[in-house]
């Protein structure tokens, strides 16, 4: 066993297995679980980035440069549940996960998935033109692209 | 019906290079069928992978949604990777007449039970 198998890593992504049939991968698989589980009823003691994380919609951000691209996974949900907004420089995805089986209480045997209100709110940095913001939803994924405004004019210095 | 542990081996790397998650799951029992819910938000449809293999069901999939090239990451909270999970039942199920559907990043698998159990009925002679 390596130092690197005892540091956790924290993701937003966990691994699945370590290798096969070996029970210290599996005993941290759980406990990788359990403090996530932990980690998500409390975002707001431990969170350490200005991304504060709530609970079960796990968000991305990259730039093109002419473009900042957020996407989202919102597994069950699709378009008319999910509300996407801007203001004041910040980006706010909600959404509403319906239990859309049939109620059969007595039947569960596993029941891992989560279900209700989310929410999430990203922020953004000055300069993006909201207006010609677009959304797109594929697979449980949303993918929202907002432009960068042309207000960043480049100011020449003159040779004196 | 248990999750089965033992996957297959990956050479006992404890970091992947792209990660494998397990998907959250409801798991429904009725008296005639199972039915699965998956959470496998991103899952390319086309490399959804469910088989059943005597009473073990597995499930992988390839995610390739989170950056595209020509995106400098900014944040990450989940990236391109692999679902997998196993599961091993407890009775015999009807591996031909699995209906799985995938809507909205989840997946639906509905199990039959095997109706004529293979029960034999052994007869003890006395000597």
């Amino acid at each position: 066993m390596k130092v690197t198998d005892l540091i956790p890593w924290r993701s937003g992504s966990m691994p699945a297995r370590r290798h096969s049939a070996d029970p210290v991968g599996l005993l941290q698989t759980d406990i990788n679980r359990l403090f996530d589980d932990f980690l998500q009823t409390m975002p707001l003691v431990w969170q350490g980035t200005s991304f504060p994380e709530t609970a079960d919609l796990k968000v991305n951000v990259s730039d093109t440069g002419k473009a900042i691209r957020v996407t989202a996974e919102l597994p069950g949900m699709a378009e008319d549940s999910v509300d996407i907004r801007i203001d004041d420089n910040e980006l706010v995805i909600s959404g509403e996960k319906r239990d859309d089986r049939e109620v059969e209480d007595r039947g569960f045997l596993l029941r891992e998935r989560r279900y209700g209100r989310v929410e999430r709110s990203i922020p953004l940095p000055e300069g993006l033109d909201s207006d010609a913001a677009g959304a797109s939803f594929s697979n449980g994924v949303l993918t929202i692209e907002i432009p960068k405004g042309e207000d960043a004019k480049r100011i020449s210095i003159r040779k004196s | 019906m248990n999750e089965k542990s033992n996957g297959p081996s990956n050479g006992g790397n404890a970091i992947n290079v792209t990660p494998t998650c397990a998907p959250r799951t409801d798991i429904v029992e009725t008296a005639d069928r199972v039915t699965l819910y998956m959470d496998v938000p991103g899952a390319d449809p086309d490399s959804l992978d469910v088989t059943l293999d005597r009473r073990i069901l597995s499930i992988t999939a390839r995610v390739v949604s989170s950056v595209p090239p020509g995106y400098a990451p900014v944040h990450l909270e989940f990236r391109d990777g692999h679902y997998e999970r196993r599961f091993a039942f407890s009775e015999s199920m009807d591996g031909d007449h699995i209906d799985a559907t995938l809507k909205d990043g989840v997946m639906r698998l509905d199990i039959p039970k095997l109706k004529d159990s293979p029960k034999k009925k052994v007869v003890v002679r006395s000597a």
